[in-house]
């Protein structure tokens, strides 16, 4: 069996979520014994590379200058490349499967491209995000007002878009599912995603949750109970103002000195600067007297690869995103590296994490809550290792693989 | 008898009957002008009951006059009678009698005093201009005896005065006179006065118009202004009237004023160009802001038949080069049914409807789809995406630019004109098929049923609510018009049918109709402002060749997302007007046709 994985960025200039488990998942079945053929198809921007056309990175993979044209429709920058050079690459190497990691990017188009091109071709889709349900980058996160949104509607949108009209919201959603018929099955990384994308009109027999896989070699032995001065908090990820990190700041601020002195919070995340004006004086504001009370961290940007020795220092992850996420990376490295997490109630989070079991939940969005969760996680006796222990063993690449490959079996 | 000089300027002598105690009765004819089509005698009468004037050379006939009366205290001074024994009079003809004449004032039982006067065929100007500026006073009665002589009406007005200081029983003013030569114009004002004055417009050439036809609403200017010195008389100050008659720029249009005993010109304007093109034109006009429920009326008094005719004029004056016809991917040979989309404001419609069509074999082998530009700022566009949607979706098509935008109307007789299948689907861009075989489905209906001339479809709304199911008359009082329905919009319908239902008439969203038929009935009208019931239109005109009109109910399966293309025209104030525009030449057409139609149903309804 051939097959080819096509993800919307290569890990070797991008290393978000999706693409890496699209990476991850490609290189899983390359190293699969007797399996057969794989290879990685991955959409780059690279100024190097002409536009809409597939060169070789490496042997088994390619890359693919492609973007997106509309992003209303999610429609492909360049349709010629779609059906000139994509469509030759697709007739040469006539695979069997194509696991579709994310259209952003590429194009909504390619579903039927690839259908048309090769009808026999079993085609699999793995949703990342909201971004065909949603215009608002995927997030199901009103405009302006920024409030949780819970269903889409062509009402709903056109409030969101008041430029846009409650018809081009059905012409939108219309153009996608039309070519979303052309998949022949969908993956959803989170049972929520799934149940989201079912609301909208997917048929749930057509979805399956497999989750991200993680490389399990990483899975630490427990070692002794450690004997700090403080507990650890860390938050890792990108310092958005969807992440959450000035609930966090917020929070600490709530907190009693006398409870403050006995924790101490990392924060381990990059691209603060490129945010907003009022966000970075927000942040900067909420973080500066922590800092200079000494319990505050901001340690900044780190290397995938130190990850790993960053976690573990600390005793818990906290993730206080104030929009769904969908199956956040971050939550699955923390289990892997043995962390009980603390992250708001809602959507991917709440599904990911147990409340009271691997970790706990607070209010999303609510920082007075989020205090309230950190004061029981410093001061109850023996609830970190109660957690800990129950933490199971994340999806490993090979699982994940074996179940991809189950579909299409 | 007396009988005077012709070019006299001075026709009769007085001729008396005297009593004992002074003058018993008396006539005179004083004045007596010919102008073309134009006859005045003035004159005085003592005593009297009434006065005739006979035409002497023909065979007796009694010619009426338009007669009026005035005092004349010098010729009671003269006679030493008191004044109110005296009467001056004025008779007029706008078309006069030819022949000498004779005047008789008739004194009940005792003999008539007569005059016989020899009429001159055409008076000298100057004599014309004495007698019409010594009766300045009475211009009112010469501006109706001389409607048909403009140059006289001209004379006159040139030398009516503005109002004196202390005249204060009307005020008026002209703030536009605008229109197109050859076809007519507008002109617009306000005029405030006492109920017995008159108001007219009379323009540099003669030509008069009252202005109790105006169409009139309130202004709150002049009431706040007006209403200290005329109080309720403040309203309904504007006006607005059409010009049908001749216009030359530079020429000027005033508005008279006129009582009993004077008239003044109140206001004077320029003509100045108005816009040539209809849509631009009723943008113009419509802004005027007469009572809704007498739009119809204005229309017909004054300006609907400008518009029409500046349609006319647009449509006539169409470039003659053949349209542009681009052909993306491989066209059908022999197609079973052309598909005609007008393109207005958007193009991204095609987008969803390509991607449709793409999975429906029968409509990419069978359909010859043909999509019409009818928007200049789509022609660069459609340039650089058509080729690449055609090959995206693998659904060939041509586009046809007639280089102007028709119109939905004239847009999609051109895609008609330029396609070849026997069948014809008139297709809005913003309708959405959501499933295969339709098309083909709504052929077979019309194929074994010759009898039906257009065939509709049930259309929806996106949420599944039924946006159309055919289309009833229904009488508009307010619009004094038969409007097009559409009966159960908006709710869910019943089951959809195999069998198509009959229908009083089918929007034109989507229609199939048998090439032969459309051009039998000359295809759609392309007269109506901007586009709106050509739909019923047709169906009336197929209609009239003794077909019937029918439905299909399908199941959710043509979305219509209805009106989007128009978004780009302008106010809905503006598109109000142009509905209710169209209303009423459709009304003007068929508002017949419908009555006995909606008889015809009554009667088969309670037969059953």
């Amino acid at each position: 069996m051939k097959v080819i994985v096509i993800a919307h960025a290569h890990p070797d200039f991008s290393v978000g979520g999706a693409e890496i488990a699209a990476y991850n998942l490609f290189r899983a079945i390359k190293a699969r014994p007797g399996h057969g053929e794989a290879i990685f198809l991955a959409r780059t921007e690279l100024a190097s590379q002409s536009h809409g056309s597939i060169m070789m990175r490496r042997p088994g993979e390619f890359l693919w200058r492609q973007d997106i044209g509309d992003w209303f429709r999610l429609r492909t920058q360049n349709p010629m490349s779609v059906m000139g050079v994509f469509r030759e690459f697709l007739k040469t190497e006539q695979p069997d499967v194509i696991f579709l990691h994310h259209y952003v990017n590429i194009g909504v188009e390619v579903l039927r491209e690839i259908k048309v091109t090769l009808p026999d071709c079993l085609l699999v889709v793995t949703l990342h995000e909201y971004v065909a349900i949603c215009n608002r980058n995927g997030q199901m996160v009103k405009n302006k007002t920024k409030k949780l949104c819970y269903r889409e509607s062509l009402e709903d949108c056109s409030n969101c878009f008041p430029e846009r009209t409650p018809q081009d919201f059905w012409l939108r959603k219309h153009y996608i599912q039309k070519n979303f018929e052309y998949a022949d099955a969908f993956v959803a990384p989170s049972e929520f995603l799934r149940r989201r994308y079912i609301e909208w009109g997917i048929p749930a027999e057509h979805i399956t949750v497999i989750e991200n896989g993680q490389p399990s070699s990483l899975m630490p032995k427990a070692g002794p109970p450690s004997r700090q001065l403080r507990t650890r908090f860390g938050f890792f990820g990108q310092i958005t103002e969807y992440k959450g990190v000035e609930i966090l700041l917020q929070a600490i601020h709530v907190i009693s000195n006398e409870i403050r002195a006995k924790a101490v919070f990392e924060i381990h995340g990059a691209n603060l600067e490129s945010q907003g004006q009022w966000f970075q004086e927000l942040i900067d504001t909420l973080r500066k007297p922590l800092i200079v009370e000494g319990c505050l961290r901001w340690v900044g940007p780190y290397e995938p690869t130190e990850l790993a020795q960053r976690m573990s220092k600390v005793d818990w992850v906290i993730v206080p995103s104030i929009w769904w996420e969908n199956s956040p990376m971050v939550i699955q490295e923390a289990f892997v590296n043995g962390k009980p997490v603390i992250c708001a109630g809602i959507g991917g989070m709440a599904e990911k994490v147990r409340d009271g079991v691997d970790g706990l939940h607070f209010e999303v969005r609510n920082p007075l809550d989020l205090a309230e969760t950190i004061v029981r996680a410093a001061s109850e006796p023996g609830l970190c290792q109660k957690l800990k222990a129950n933490i199971r063993a994340p999806l490993s690449l090979e699982q994940c693989a074996d179940s991809y490959l189950a579909l299409v079996a | 008898m007396t009988t005077l000089a012709a070019d006299s300027s001075r026709p009769s002598a007085p001729v008396i009957r005297r009593a004992q105690d002074g003058v018993a009765a008396g006539l005179c004819v004083d004045r007596v002008v010919a102008d073309g089509e134009f006859l005045a005698l003035s004159g005085w009468a003592i005593g009297g009951q009434d006065l005739t004037f006979t035409v002497a050379s023909g065979d007796g006939v009694s010619m009426l006059p338009s007669l009026t009366f005035f005092p004349r205290d010098d010729v009671a001074a003269g006679y030493g009678i008191p004044d109110n024994l005296v009467k001056g009079f004025l008779a007029t003809w706008r078309n006069r009698p030819r022949g000498d004449m004779q005047v008789r004032l008739n004194l009940g039982a005792g003999e008539p005093l007569g005059i016989d006067l020899r009429v001159p065929e055409q008076s000298r100007a100057a004599e014309v201009a004495q007698f019409l500026t010594e009766k300045l006073s009475l211009a009112r009665f010469l501006f109706e005896g001389l409607i048909n002589s403009p140059a006289a009406i001209s004379l006159l007005v040139n030398h009516l005065d503005e109002p004196p200081a202390g005249f204060n029983r009307a005020r008026g003013h002209i703030e536009t006179a605008r229109g197109i030569e050859g076809v007519g114009g507008l002109v617009v004002g306000w005029t405030v006065g006492e109920p017995d004055v008159s108001f007219r417009l009379v323009d540099d050439q003669g030509a008069v118009v009252s202005l109790s036809g105006a169409a009139r609403w309130t202004r709150n200017d002049i009431v706040e202004a007006m209403s200290r010195d005329f109080g309720d008389y403040a309203f309904n100050a504007g006006f607005l009237h059409g010009w049908r008659g001749p216009l030359r720029f530079g020429g000027s249009v005033r508005v008279i004023a006129s009582t009993d005993d004077a008239s003044y010109a109140l206001a004077e304007i320029k003509w100045s160009p108005a816009p040539l093109d209809p849509v631009s034109f009723a943008r113009w006009v419509f802004e005027f802001p007469t009572p809704r429920e007498k739009f119809a009326e204005r229309l017909t008094k004054h300006d609907g038949a400008i518009i029409n005719a500046l349609i006319e004029r647009k449509i006539a004056r169409r470039a003659k080069t053949p349209p542009t016809i681009q052909e993306y991917g491989r066209q059908a040979e022999r197609p079973k049914c052309a598909v005609v989309v007008p393109l207005h404001g958007r193009h991204d419609f095609m987008l969803n409807q390509l991607l449709a069509f793409s999975d429906d074999a029968d409509f990419v082998a069978g359909a010859e789809l043909i999509y019409v530009i009818d928007d200049h700022r789509l022609v660069s566009p459609l340039a650089v995406d058509a080729p690449m949607f055609a090959a995206s979706f693998g659904v060939p098509f041509r586009t046809v630019w007639g280089g102007e935008n028709r119109g939905f109307a004239g847009a999609t007789n051109l895609g008609v004109a330029n396609s070849c299948a026997p069948f014809v689907l008139l297709l809005n861009s913003d309708v959405i098929p959501l499933a295969s075989g339709w098309l083909e489905r709504m052929r077979s209906v019309l194929v074994a049923h010759p009898e039906i001339g257009l065939l509709g479809a049930r259309l929806h709304h996106p949420n599944g609510a039924i946006q159309h199911d055919g289309m009833g008359f229904q009488w508009e009082p307010t619009w004094q018009a038969y409007l097009n329905k559409h009966p159960g919009a908006g709710l869910p319908g019943s089951p959809s049918r195999e069998k198509f239902v009959k229908r009083q008439a089918v929007t034109a969203a989507c229609v199939l109709i048998r090439r032969d038929v459309y051009d039998a009935v000359g295809g759609l009208d392309e007269k109506f402002l901007i586009g709106d019931f050509e739909d019923s239109d047709l169906c009336l005109k197929v209609r009239e060749k003794g077909l019937e009109i029918a439905c299909l109910p399908l199941p959710v399966t043509l979305i219509h997302l209805e009106r989007q293309s128009f978004s780009a025209i302008g106010t809905s104030s503006f598109r109000d007007y142009v509905a209710r525009y169209n209303a009423w030449r459709h009304q003007a057409r068929w508002g017949a046709a419908i009555a006995k139609l909606s008889g015809v149903d009554k009667e088969r309804a309670t037969s059953k």
